[in-house]
């Protein structure tokens, strides 16, 4: 299934961030969205997890109006991870993770949901971190939690592990996963992602780096002046035409043979 | 597949030792009962008084008693120590609920102004009302300062609330800031009364606002603890959303938390609990703050336990300091608010600093 945005307006304080905007993303795929600093990119994320009420346009997801959807229901399908979720109250790391299993056991907690708890875990690099208590965490570490408590939302249920069942298509929404990562992480965070989106998931990320969308995302949506200032694939997006007028630097789209995707360099003004 | 055995075993353990806890809690409860039940200006062995309390249940101890003795038991100190049981379950667990939903360890159940309210209300009557009252016919008269503060409380609580209402959505942060500016309000107001008051109203002040179990009787009680009985109720619902919210607003919602729902609710139940523990007891301070602290330093921040595990040790520990304030300067006694504020902040301290370490 899918997630269909049209014609969508976003204001803050009677300032438009987001001006008409429209696009689509199917089951299976992962749309990043990039653009310069204040150019709307957390509001289109803001907006599609209904956190931000809608000047004008609607967002459907699987065909019903985001606002239809009652919270329960939606919670179990959609899981955002914020870019920062501030937690001052000493859990443990498990505690954390099984939080986000809420939806979908009513606070009782099932073994099911304790394998999944520990398999987003171990797929985040976090496997024996369990007792560990969260406010004990370095920065990048407690986003990874929280990443695992996104994907241990969104879980892919037990009989729609093999095939891309239509019905219950699960989404996941990310504001900057990278943010606060190493070299390492990054491509960690970025791999469950990409894996989550071959799983059969739709994936729509907030990213800065032109390399990882260039590496990891099907579409990108590049923003600029709260509109959309270019749509596509990767490579066709990630042009010095379409980039140097958006964020005003000289940029290098360089093809290295060896390499499946572009790199993107900026250069010293 | 180890991770997945840590994980069970880290479940396993956590439940284990949340059972545990509130076995001991509830052996501690039932303990600081019976013994409260039995000291006084009469002392009774432990085993007279359970003898005398179980004999309604058709259990016959082997110790003897005096109907005398089961009078004062049954008609003076059980509902003392039946009042200071839910009181104290009220306000500790009201505190937790309170923390859990402004994300704060510093509030208080009297944070959304219901003390406050309550005390003023009740302080205007004793001051400004008194000639009224005397005109009542009985029981209103007795029920007229009941009534007042419970329904201050109740209209502070609403414009604690409707100030931090904005577009139909309640802003928990806007209502920690009312909360404490309708608070000064009320006590800037409540030192007023004072120091127009006479001394025999000065005395009736002193009790609304230092806490006092005294006013507890049979009767009281049936009226009262309907009320109480509903955020120890609401508690049982709220303890998984408020997990959620410890994470933020936002996140709840998206765990799929109705947040505004929780909001209300919440509120509600806290606001009809504490006012009614205003109305009969007073303002008893400090309870509420440091009960859910002692259970989250002990177990976890998990509500499924800090709220339960707040009930039992905040009733325990009210009961406890009653039966000490009645003791301690036999035969008159002290305010309980005193005694749990004397008491608890210091050992409140000494487990921060044990903590710290």
């Amino acid at each position: 299934m899918s997630i269909n945005v049209s014609d969508l307006v976003i204001k803050r304080g009677g300032r438009t961030i987001i001006d008409t905007i429209s696009f689509r993303v199917d089951a299976g795929e992962f749309l990043a969205i990039a653009g310069v600093n204040g150019s709307g990119k957390s509001t289109v994320l803001g907006g599609l997890s209904g956190e931000l009420p809608l000047a004008a346009g609607t967002i459907k997801i699987d065909g019903v109006s985001l606002f239809d959807w009652p919270l329960d229901a939606l919670a179990t399908r959609r899981a955002v991870l914020l870019q920062d979720s501030d937690l001052s109250f000493p859990f443990t790391v498990l505690d954390v993770v099984l939080m986000g299993r809420t939806a979908n056991n009513h606070g009782v907690e099932k073994p099911r949901d304790i394998e999944i708890a520990a398999s987003a875990l171990e797929k985040t690099g976090l496997a024996g971190f369990e007792n560990r208590r969260y406010t004990n965490l370095s920065g990048g570490e407690r986003q990874r939690v929280h990443l695992s408590r996104v994907l241990a939302q969104v879980w892919p249920d037990e009989a729609n592990t093999q095939s891309i069942d239509q019905s219950t298509t699960k989404y996941l929404f990310l504001d900057e996963p990278t943010a606060s990562q190493d070299l390492a992480a990054q491509h960690m965070v970025l791999s469950c992602a990409r894996a989550f989106a071959d799983g059969g998931g739709v994936v729509v990320s907030v990213l800065h780096d032109l390399n990882q969308v260039a590496q990891y995302a099907d579409r990108v949506l590049l923003l600029s002046g709260a509109q959309v200032a270019a749509y596509g694939v990767p490579k066709a997006v990630l042009t010095p035409e379409v980039l140097e007028p958006v964020y005003g630097v000289e940029v290098r789209v360089l093809d290295d043979p060896s390499m499946p995707y572009p790199l993107v360099v900026s250069c010293r003004q | 597949m180890s991770e997945l055995t840590g994980a069970f075993d880290a479940v396993a353990a956590m439940r284990r030792r949340r059972g545990l806890v509130l076995s001991v809690l509830f052996g501690l409860l039932l303990f600081a009962t019976t013994t409260a039940v039995s000291v006084g200006a009469l002392d009774l062995a432990l085993g007279t008084t359970l003898a005398i309390l179980l004999e309604p249940v058709g259990i016959d101890l082997p110790w003897a008693f005096e109907s005398a003795q089961s009078a004062i038991v049954w008609s003076i100190r059980m509902p003392r120590v039946v009042l200071g049981l839910l009181v104290g379950a009220v306000l500790s667990v009201s505190g937790a609920i309170m923390q859990g939903l402004f994300r704060n360890p510093l509030a208080e159940p009297g944070l959304i102004g219901v003390s406050s309210g309550a005390a003023l209300a009740a302080a205007t009557m004793i001051v400004l009302g008194s000639s009224l009252i005397e005109q009542l016919p009985s029981p209103l008269d007795q029920l007229a300062l009941p009534m007042a503060a419970f329904t201050g409380g109740a209209i502070c609580t609403y414009l604690v609330y409707g100030v931090s209402l904005t577009g139909g959505r309640l802003s928990v942060s806007t209502m920690l800031l009312a909360g404490i500016a309708f608070n000064a309000i009320g006590f800037a107001a409540l030192g007023l009364l004072q120091y127009v008051a006479d001394d025999n109203e000065l005395r009736g002040l002193t009790f609304w606002m230092l806490g006092s179990l005294g006013a507890a009787t049979w009767d009281a009680l049936i009226m009262i603890a309907p009320l109480l009985f509903v955020p120890i109720i609401g508690s049982f619902w709220l303890a998984r959303p408020l997990n959620c919210f410890l994470l933020g607003e936002t996140e709840a919602m998206h765990l799929g938390v109705s947040v505004q729902k929780v909001n209300r609710i919440a509120i509600f139940v806290v606001a009809l609990g504490v006012g009614a523990t205003v109305a009969i007891a007073g303002m008893i301070a400090f309870l509420g703050l440091v009960v859910p602290h002692l259970i989250r330093l002990a177990v976890s921040p998990d509500h499924r336990i800090v709220l339960p595990g707040s009930m039992l040790l905040g009733a325990t520990l009210l009961v406890g300091a009653d039966a000490f304030a009645r003791i301690v300067v036999m035969p008159s006694e002290l305010p309980v608010g005193v005694v749990t504020t004397m008491l608890g902040a210091p050992f409140f301290l000494f487990l921060l600093i044990k903590a710290r370490r």
